[in-house]
């Protein structure tokens, strides 16, 4: 009896010392506010309501919740790639902070499996990464993978946040994220808290071309 | 290939199963494409339209063009060598003929058949011998039964005509009796030709009619359906600075013609081909222009006539020099356009062909299909001796009959069909919720691009479904 009282005690303690710090770091969640840019297509017929493929939302999408205070790590930050002479625009277009899908405003890089990568100058705990490949089209990016690591060549402690690379392309393994079609509204991954300086992004080709695209990559953490 | 070109080929898959062209004047342009291809893959041992390779199909087009700048030689004298030379530059380097030289669709035909009724005509009215007026009613009949278009080319043929008559006066040539007996037998012979086409050499009598009863079809279709853009969208595709070259044909095209215009006008009373030539290319201009339907391969058939009064401005600016000065500033200038357009077609129609960003690649197909192909494939390999039914769905599914040929047992519905039971369904974007739902849990999905914001979905079976190990593709 007395063994199960103190159990009981132990376990209520337990249960406060770890609950209340979640409910107060729940408290300190807000939503993540972008400034989207202006819709490109309308009333393209695309796929809805597959397996596998995420379905579009009806409405507007659900609030994605980060800690108060975070902010864009990635504006006007360094970016490269493994093809640093892309074939339209330049680099420096992915972290401008300009999302609009009008031509001048995207980056296209070779064909094929391609990356860029993001050094935010110093290890920062992530929460959000948001990524506009291309959207004055109903296309869909194939292979997208999306990694952080403090290694800049991800040779080491990579953590990979998104893989919708369901053949194996990249080798990373089968990825289990859905497909999209890409909007204006961009597609947010969630960075899980982790902490990390670089961030790199995969794709290969998308539905139309060979060819690989980024107009904007914000990657939102706490400085 | 494209979705144009994939059309084209299952239509002649259909004859070469043994089933005769039949003229629809609501969905097929007319036979010649179709004639003069057929031989040619017969010749490569192809029975059906899973036998055919799209190189095959291509080498018709190749021909045709390079029968282009054969037949330029039917405008000498009017048009002296070097500025045929020049045209030839730009007919067989410059980006347009160069791109759709490789598209298995009428448009080249309709070019050179244009070509050839012109050369003739010109060689008749030069000799007044019967055989060229049979040659040029031969090449109307034939122009006539290849795209529905040929009625705009014949009658800007006909305005350009009257106009240059009008500042040329030729010895009454009229009275001449073998210029009536010649008109006479080109008539006759176009008529017959055009009626031996559409009739599909009398398997199909009322081809004929059809022919003429399409006229009204392709008055509604040239209000636009889908594919409208305003006046200016042939001179901006031609002019503008593009995502993927620097517009060198179009911009050579324009001022050595210009320069060629003005030359010619100037020697209108002396010589009136290259007048009626300038006419001829900027009224076909102005119709397609005023047309609201345009895509950019309809543009040929103003470009290359435009591409000789070119020739003739190239020939001007060479006169300014003689003797050897003359020789140098030739060959210079031929090289100099030469390698600007080369360089342009080198990225236009081999490094992005099927690209958003080129202007001729109009609606062009995804390269992404090829994955799926090779998805269907693979999947209906794994089905064994018992190659699993391949339903595709939707309306908007071309160029899929193509790239889906080698498939043995691939059908073609409106919606899902409840039976007979299949193993793996490729639907357009718009039926691919409801077919969805219709297959029920199970099923595994992947997206593919058939054209640009074209959408197709695969569906089969999840492997714990099947219970059959998959393999990539």
């Amino acid at each position: 009896m007395t063994r199960a009282l103190l159990r009981a005690a132990f376990l209520a303690i337990a249960g406060l010392s770890l609950g209340l710090p979640r409910a107060a770091h729940a408290e300190d969640l807000v939503p993540l506010k972008l400034d989207l840019p202006r819709p490109m297509f309308v009333g393209t017929p695309v796929p809805v309501g597959l397996p596998n493929l995420e379905a579009p939302r009806a409405g507007r999408r659900p609030d994605f919740m980060v800690p108060k205070g975070v902010v864009n790590l990635a504006l006007n930050k360094k970016v490269t790639s493994s093809d640093m002479e892309p074939v339209l625009g330049d680099l420096t277009l992915i972290t401008d902070g300009e999302k609009a899908g009008d031509e001048g405003n995207y980056v296209e890089l070779g064909k094929g499996k391609q990356w860029v990568q993001i050094d935010l100058t110093k290890a920062c705990k992530l929460y959000a990464i948001v990524v506009w490949h291309f959207h004055s089209q109903a296309r869909a990016y194939k292979a997208v993978a999306v990694q952080v690591s403090n290694d800049p060549d991800f040779a080491t402690g990579v953590e990979t946040l998104f893989n919708s690379d369901d053949q194996n392309v990249l080798g990373f393994g089968a990825g289990k994220d859905p497909t999209y079609i890409e909007t204006y509204e961009g597609r947010i991954i969630d960075a899980k808290g982790d902490s990390a300086r670089y961030v790199r992004l995969y794709s290969a080709g998308n539905t139309t071309s060979e060819m690989n695209h980024y107009i904007e990559v914000e990657v939102y953490g706490l400085p | 290939m494209h979705t144009d070109e994939a059309v084209n080929a299952s239509i002649l898959g259909e004859m070469l199963e043994g089933r005769p062209y039949r003229y629809d004047p609501i969905d097929r342009h007319g036979p010649t494409l179709y004639y003069a291809t057929y031989p040619v893959v017969r010749a490569f041992g192809a029975h059906s339209l899973g036998d055919l390779e799209a190189w095959e199909l291509r080498l018709v087009p190749a021909f045709l063009g390079a029968g282009l700048l054969c037949a330029l030689a039917l405008f000498l004298p009017a048009f002296p060598p070097p500025a045929l030379l020049a045209s030839a530059l730009w007919l067989g380097v410059g980006a347009p003929f160069v791109y759709y030289g490789r598209y298995w669709i009428h448009e080249t035909l309709l070019v050179l058949l244009t070509f050839l009724l012109l050369g003739f005509s010109w060689r008749f009215a030069r000799t007044f011998r019967k055989g060229w007026a049979i040659a040029a009613g031969l090449a109307a009949g034939a122009l006539l039964a290849t795209k529905e278009t040929s009625v705009i080319t014949l009658a800007c043929a006909l305005c350009a005509l009257v106009l240059t008559r009008l500042h040329y006066r030729p010895d009454a040539c009229l009275q001449r009796t073998g210029f009536a007996l010649g008109i006479a037998l080109g008539i006759a012979a176009a008529a017959l030709t055009s009626a031996l086409l559409f009739s599909s050499f009398g398997q199909n009598p009322g081809g004929m009619g059809d022919a003429l009863a399409a006229m009204a079809h392709a008055t509604e279709r040239a209000g636009g359906q889908g594919h409208e853009k305003p006046p200016s969208a042939y001179l901006g595709w031609l002019l503008a600075q593009n995502l993927r070259s620097r517009p060198y044909c179009g911009w050579t095209l324009a001022v050595f013609g210009l320069v060629g215009a003005w030359s010619a006008w100037q020697r209108r009373r002396e010589e009136p081909l290259p007048v009626f030539m300038g006419l001829f290319a900027l009224l076909v201009l102005a119709v397609y222009s005023a047309i609201p339907y345009k895509t950019p391969w309809l543009i040929l058939n103003a470009l290359a006539p435009w591409a000789l009064v070119a020739g003739t401005g190239f020939n001007r600016v060479c006169a300014a020099c003689t003797g050897r000065l003359r020789v140098t500033l030739m060959f210079a200038l031929a090289s100099g356009i030469t390698g600007l357009l080369a360089s342009e077609t080198w990225r236009l129609c081999f490094v992005f062909p099927a690209d958003p960003g080129n202007p001729l690649a109009y609606s062009p197909t995804s390269p992404d299909i090829r994955r799926l192909e090779a998805r269907a494939e693979g999947l209906v390999a794994e089905g064994g001796a018992q190659a699993p039914i391949v339903a595709v769905v939707g309306s908007d599914i071309w160029p899929l009959p193509w790239y889906l040929r080698h498939c043995p047992n691939v059908g073609y519905w409106p919606e899902l069909p409840r039976s007979p039971v299949v193993t793996v369904v490729i639907s357009d974007a718009a039926q691919s919720e409801r077919v969805s739902r219709t297959l029920g849990p199970g099923w595994r999905s992947e997206i593919f691009g058939l054209r640009p914001e074209v959408l197709a979905v695969l569906f089969h079976r999840a492997p714990a479904e099947s219970g059959i190990e998959r393999k990539r593709p």
